[in-house]
């Protein structure tokens, strides 16, 4: 092909819809003066196309690529060059490039740059939907390829296109279980080296801070958290605590993590092939990022880059900033910290100087009635439900001494309020105790048997260390309203009207109606798929997932396996191609060869000259017996093949093929009973 | 200086290795009427698309590790599977193609001789963008050494689609009387995505007789007269007045037509002519002191002026001698003698 | 129609014995307007094959013997100077009729041999700058010999092609030489006493082969044919395209004998040796092996080597 021929047209209208498909994703994400510029080149670009402009000059486009560099260092070029930065530098120079493309050379950076914007996409969203559009992008590269690759052909255009289209399809087809194969026997590599994040994304989900009011904050957003999937039964809705944080730091106000005390952990608390009650179970984490992860206590995972630190949390070396899945085993019957350490108790202890006099006091009074710790937390829980407490959503504000005021005055609170304030009391009354801030609950969905997390899922409870038993965990929630344990956080708030007026809440309403649940479900399942088997199939996965399919042993094997499995699908599309070749299909005479070729190997065995006429009468010869049908048969078959313009969607012929066939049939079982009989 | 001098070096490294691999096609693949492109002869490398493709295919995989994006994985995987089926494809799209050369008519030495190549298919599936041609290594001879770089290359594209089969005509220069042999056939394509080139040089043995160049000459003295434009066959003589025609130095006298000058009309010289012998006997001996490609050139021209006259002439070759004759095929016949005579 | 054939047929198989399959290929090519070549040795029935056909047609007939000294000439005609009223007149020759037979025609020279068969490729003869019609329909039947007797002139590739088909007769069988022999004293005499098809029989049977249905499977066949050919190493070239129509041309005319309306595999292999063996003789390379070894000669090679139906077998 001579690279300096000017574009066809024909080729050139690809192009550009490729070229708007491949900037439309990036629309929101792309400053004001590039979108001016689309609409300058995109627009300039149609003008030459219909012959209305000419292409700019040597000056404006100098001008245009240095403005646009200059543009682009301003705004993102302060730390270094992002990958939001780089984003706008491809698009921009997509859309300079629409503006000098003339000749086929030009197509090779056009090419290059489709490509890398394709997988800038990527790095924004990877769900089904943008999966698929990418897709179809790809798609339409390669019709333009194919259309800049044929000559011109001056017949109807539309189907010329079509054609185009056709072909690509078939192309992508055929490379589709390539592309499998590859996905997943190729190795997957850590990363080579540390990349900048794009900016978009904030944290989200529980924060490593607890003030009143901040969790049913969270507790108000529909948004998911993570997804869940256990390998055995699922536990009961009272197990489901997955913690997150500890924090143990507490201001008067707020309840905060302790920085200072976070490491890995050195001791266990269980063996690791212990037989003791575990669960198994996988979690798919939407991206937070923050640090750590969420689990079942006591949590044991066996991944780089995964730590479990003093206070039996996981925590990840880098922020979660993409869907991340571990595998954790939970021992959910092990004692934990069964001794505590001096400091640690102390830090378990520690409480502001002053402020919450009276929460302070009521301590003091119920320590002297309780001389053992158990008992004394118990009767702080059950105070919950003995007074008139309200669980809550929507919480008066508490400015000042926020736990007296909760304790003694509104007596109404979220989970963070019941949290902070039992806490506060345990040590007052010198019970080491401290908050977990976390998940409680999940929603099953049954179309895949996982749970899925939301953030209204969001929770705050206590543990407490006592003698001989280590941390204890106390959910005075459980306390104040059971059902929220029992039935989770979406029934509590279908009971509150306030809630429901919430425009984030109506999905709850529509979960009245089945079928759009059960479709809702449909969905997430869907979406949970592709992340479990698509997105979140890395190194472990791979691994895993390869053992199980040839046997661990096997597994070095592989990329043998890999090559020889590329080389028949390549065979196989040779082959394909050249039995196109030879095939065509006519019923009729497929229907006769598969009755004729019921004779090879005997002595009646067909020879390349014999039609169906002469093949029968020859059967007629040798077998008299059958002679009348078999000579109505030829000259049905004769008719049939040779007289009627071969149509297969036409009925009739299908009707008339049918009956040939069963006749065909009965006739080779006469045949049949006919030679046992002479023989 | 540097540039021209490397660029040099590069074209001399180019030439070597296209004879190298001339010779080597030759021992490989020779000479024959009808080739049918296949595994044994069908070549195919990455073009510079391709291979940029695949850098880029290795961006998109160097990205996706780096990101941990699956579906980048997934992109760059489906490049690297559609690299590798396009070989297959753009290898079928000449697989299976016959090629039959048909000679081309005979032409003079300097124009080009213009062969029809048939390509055809058997089978049920379309090929496209084929692009036959020739490189024409002829364009270029060793005297004119500043372009010789680069060769000219001609073809064609062919498409068979709609029909099984169809006609390229390629049009080479011949240099040199005699019998040219046309160069190898350069067969490629790129279809579809153009990211590999497959390749075939099959040489259908098209050859074609090249006559020497017609140089204008006087015509044998025994011939029709230079260039009066009827179709009386005569020569000059004295028996027959002919016409008149401006004076030129060393006319004789005595063909003076005194009477127009006397009328003011100039100093004129009177024509006459003899009926010719219709036996004109074209001789290599007439143009003596001449080299023999001149030679052959002006008896050429001969040849062509008489046989449009058509009149009876012979031709005498040192070892050769045809008695004479008139019409298409004599003329054919002379020309060819000339074209061959060694 | 099918009947009037059919008697046609009849009569003619009473003259010409033992001969079935050859008079009803002789027919067809004659209904579907093609020029016939009979090829055999001396005395093997090929000129009563071509009277009987003449007369049952009922076409006026002419004969000429090529002898080597035959000029063109003596084929159209020419201006003859006649003295009654002192000025030329045009003198029709033998080839201005419906029906020519022209026996031995590789006896004559080429120059000769070439007359007649322009006349035969484009119906009209043009002599002395004046374009002169032929009548219409009009049949060449032309017998010649074997190419290797002495004393001939073997027809050029490009003008066997101008016959539909080419007939070789052979010995007849036993029954029917007996009776051959029995009757030698009567049956020199014999003629076909009254023709059974008649001019408007033979336009309304070429109306009808255009009606004739002809199937894409049919089709792959004749092409799987005609491939054969064309990539067999034996063959230095294929049948010609003007070879498939004349094919197709046969089979049809064949199926229309048969009184069906569309054309089956039986109906081209039928007629394929008739039309296909002389296209393809000149092209064969190392092919005299076939001729001896396998029955039935070349024609029956290749139809015995193509599948009838695709597939494997």
């Amino acid at each position: 092909m001579v690279v300096n021929a000017v574009i066809p047209r024909t080729a050139l209208i690809w192009i550009l819809s490729v070229m708007v498909l491949l900037i439309l994703p990036h629309l929101t994400r792309m400053p004001v003066w590039l979108i001016v510029l689309a609409g300058v080149c995109l627009t300039w670009r149609w003008l030459i196309y219909i012959g209305r402009a000419n292409y700019p000059g040597r000056a404006v486009r100098a001008v245009a690529l240095f403005a646009v560099a200059t543009a682009t260092i301003v705004q993102y070029g302060g730390e270094g060059l992002s990958i939001d930065g780089t984003v706008i530098l491809l698009i921009s120079g997509c859309l300079l490039k629409l503006l000098e493309m003339r000749y086929r050379r030009d197509i090779y950076i056009v090419n290059t740059l489709a490509f890398l914007l394709l997988m800038a996409g990527f790095i924004y969203s990877q769900s089904i939907l943008s999966g698929a559009y990418n897709l179809m992008v790809a798609l339409l590269i390669l019709a333009s390829l194919i259309s800049l690759n044929r000559a011109p052909d001056f017949t109807d255009g539309r189907i010329e296109q079509l054609r185009n289209l056709r072909l690509a399809g078939i192309l992508m087809l055929q490379a589709l279980p390539l592309m499998l194969i590859l996905f997943v026997t190729v190795p997957r590599i850590s990363p080579l080296w540390s990349v900048t994040q794009p900016s978009t994304a904030s944290a989200t989900g529980v924060s490593d801070r607890m003030s009143p009011g901040e969790i049913s904050e969270l507790a108000r957003s529909t948004e998911i958290a993570f997804r869940v999937k256990f390998t055995g039964n699922i536990p009961s809705p009272q197990q489901l605590y997955w913690r997150g944080l500890v924090l143990e730091d507490f201001d008067g106000s707020t309840w905060s993590r302790n920085y200072f005390t976070i490491g890995p952990r050195q001791d266990r608390d269980y063996q690791s092939d212990s037989s003791q009650a575990a669960l198994d179970y996988s979690i798919i984490m939407e991206p937070t990022q923050q640090n750590w992860l969420y689990a079942i206590n006591v949590p044991d995972v066996n991944q780089p880059g995964v730590f479990l630190d003093n206070y039996n949390v996981l925590n990840v070396s880098r922020p979660v900033v993409q869907r991340f899945r571990y595998d954790v085993r939970s021992y959910t019957d092990v004692p934990s910290d069964l001794i505590l350490g001096q400091r640690a108790r102390n830090r378990a202890l520690r409480l502001p100087e002053d402020g919450n006099p009276r929460a302070r006091e009521l301590a003091q009074q119920m320590r002297a009635q309780y001389s053992d710790d158990r008992q004394l937390a118990n009767a702080m829980l059950s105070r919950f439900r003995t007074e008139q407490y309200f669980y809550t959503l929507y919480p008066p504000l508490m400015p000042d001494n926020s736990i007296d005021d909760f304790l003694f005055d509104s007596q109404q609170g979220f989970c963070e309020h019941y949290a902070g304030a039992l806490t506060f009391m345990l040590r007052a009354a010198g019970i080491p105790a401290r908050v977990v801030v976390g998940y409680q609950g999940a929603e099953h969905n049954r179309f895949e048997d996982y749970l899925i997390v939301y953030q209204y899922n969001a929770h705050a409870w206590v543990e407490a260390w006592f003698e001989g038993v280590g941390w204890q965990q106390l959910d005075p929630t459980a306390w104040v309203a059971p059902d929220r344990i029992e039935q989770g956080a979406e029934m509590l708030m279908r009971q509150n009207e306030q809630t429901l007026q919430d425009p984030a809440f109506a999905m709850l309403l529509l979960m009245d109606r089945p079928w759009l649940n059960a479709l809702r479900l449909r969905m997430d399942s869907l979406e949970y798929s592709w992340n479990r088997w698509v997105l979140s199939y890395d190194e472990t996965t791979q691994l895993a997932f390869l053992e199980s399919l040839v046997g661990a042993s096997r597994v070095k094997w592989l990329p043998a396996i890999m090559v020889v499995m590329l080389v028949l699908i390549l065979a196989a599309v040779v082959a394909g191609s050249m039995f196109k070749n030879r095939r065509r299909h006519d019923p009729v005479v497929d229907t006769c060869l598969q009755f004729m070729n019921s004779f090879s190997g005997t002595k009646l065995a067909r020879v390349p000259r014999e039609g169906a006429y002469t093949f029968f009468q020859r059967l007629a010869q040798n077998n008299p017996e059958c002679r009348d049908e078999l000579d109505a048969c030829a000259r049905d078959i004769n008719q049939m093949m040779y007289r009627s313009s071969m149509d297969s969607h036409n009925v009739l012929i299908k009707n008339e093929l049918r009956a040939l066939s069963t006749r065909l049939k009965r006739l080779s079982r006469q045949l049949a009973r006919a030679n046992k009989q002479s023989s | 200086m540097d540039t021209q001098y490397r660029r040099r070096f590069l074209s001399l490294i180019q030439q070597r290795f296209e004879r190298w691999h001339l010779d080597w096609l030759s021992r490989r693949a020779p000479a024959q009427a009808l080739v049918r492109l296949g595994g044994r002869n069908i070549y195919i490398l990455p073009t510079g698309q391709g291979l940029l493709f695949v850098i880029t295919s290795v961006v998109v995989f160097v990205a996706a590790i780096n990101y941990a994006l699956s579906l980048a994985f997934a992109l760059s995987f489906l490049m690297t599977g559609v690299f590798l089926l396009t070989l297959v494809h753009t290898f079928m799209n000449l697989q299976g193609i016959t090629l039959r050369g048909h000679g081309a008519e005979a032409c003079f030495a300097g124009d080009s001789a213009v062969f029809k190549i048939i390509v055809q298919r058997d089978d049920k599936r379309i090929r496209e963008a084929i692009d036959v041609g020739v490189a024409d290594t002829a364009s270029h001879t060793k005297t004119d050494n500043k372009s010789s770089a680069k060769n000219k290359y001609n073809g064609q594209i062919a498409n068979l689609n709609h029909s099984l089969t169809t006609e390229v005509f390629l049009a080479v220069k011949a240099p040199q009387r005699g019998l040219f042999k046309a160069p190898r056939l350069m067969v490629k394509t790129a279809y579809p995505l153009g990211l590999w080139e497959a390749w075939s040089r099959p040489d259908l043995d098209l050859q074609c007789l090249v006559y020497p160049r017609p140089q204008v000459c006087e015509l044998p003295a025994s011939s029709g007269a230079g260039d009066s434009a009827d179709n009386l066959a005569s020569v000059p003589g004295n028996e027959d007045f002919y016409g008149l025609r401006n004076y030129q130095p060393g006319d004789s006298k005595r063909q003076i037509a005194w009477k127009t000058l006397a009328r003011g009309q100039g100093l004129k010289t009177k024509q006459f002519v003899d009926p010719c012998d219709f036996n004109v006997m074209l001789d290599w001996t007439q143009f003596s002191g001449l080299d023999l490609e001149t030679r052959l050139s002006c008896l050429c021209y001969q040849v062509l002026q008489l046989s449009a006259r058509d009149v009876d002439f012979g031709l005498r070759l040192p070892g050769q001698e045809f008695a004479p004759d008139r019409g298409e095929e004599h003329r054919r016949k002379l020309l060819e003698a000339l074209a061959l005579w060694s | 129609m099918q009947t009037r054939i059919n008697h046609a047929l009849n009569s003619i198989n009473k003259i010409v014995l033992g001969k079935e399959q050859q008079v009803k290929l002789a027919m067809c090519c004659l209904l579907a307007g093609g020029h016939l070549l009979l090829e055999d040795l001396p005395g093997m029935g090929k000129t009563t094959l071509a009277q009987a056909l003449a007369g049952v047609l009922g076409l006026s007939f002419k004969r000429i013997q090529f002898t080597s000294d035959l000029l063109p000439a003596d084929i159209l005609g020419g201006s003859v100077f006649d003295p009654a009223n002192g000025n030329f007149s045009f003198r029709e020759g033998p080839v201005f009729c419906q029906l020519l037979m022209a026996d031995e025609i590789n006896r004559a020279t080429p120059r000769t041999q070439s007359a007649l068969l322009e006349a035969m490729e484009e119906g009209q003869v043009t002599l002395d700058g004046e374009t002169r019609a032929l009548p219409e329909p009009f049949f060449v039947i032309a017998t010649q010999n074997p190419s290797n007797l002495a004393g001939t002139y073997p027809l050029p590739e490009s003008q066997t092609d101008r016959f539909l088909m080419c007939l070789s007769l052979g010995y007849p069988d036993a029954g029917a030489e007996r009776e051959l022999l029995k009757a030698f004293a009567v049956r020199h005499h014999q003629q076909v006493s009254e023709s059974c098809l008649s001019d408007s029989d033979l336009y309304e049977i070429r109306d009808a082969l255009a009606n004739i249905h002809v199937s894409e499977v049919l089709l792959d066949y004749v092409q799987r044919l005609i491939a054969f050919t064309r990539n067999h190493k034996h063959f230095r070239e294929g049948l010609s395209p003007r070879g498939g129509m004349a094919i197709m041309r046969a089979a049809s005319c064949y199926a229309l004998m048969q009184g069906r309306d569309y054309v089956s595999s039986d109906d081209v292999q039928a007629v394929f040796a008739a039309v296909a063996e002389h296209r393809l003789q000149a092209h064969t390379e190392g092919l005299t092996a076939f001729s001896d070894t396998e029955q039935g000669g070349l024609g029956s090679w290749i139809l015995a080597s193509v599948n009838v139906l695709p597939g494997s077998h």
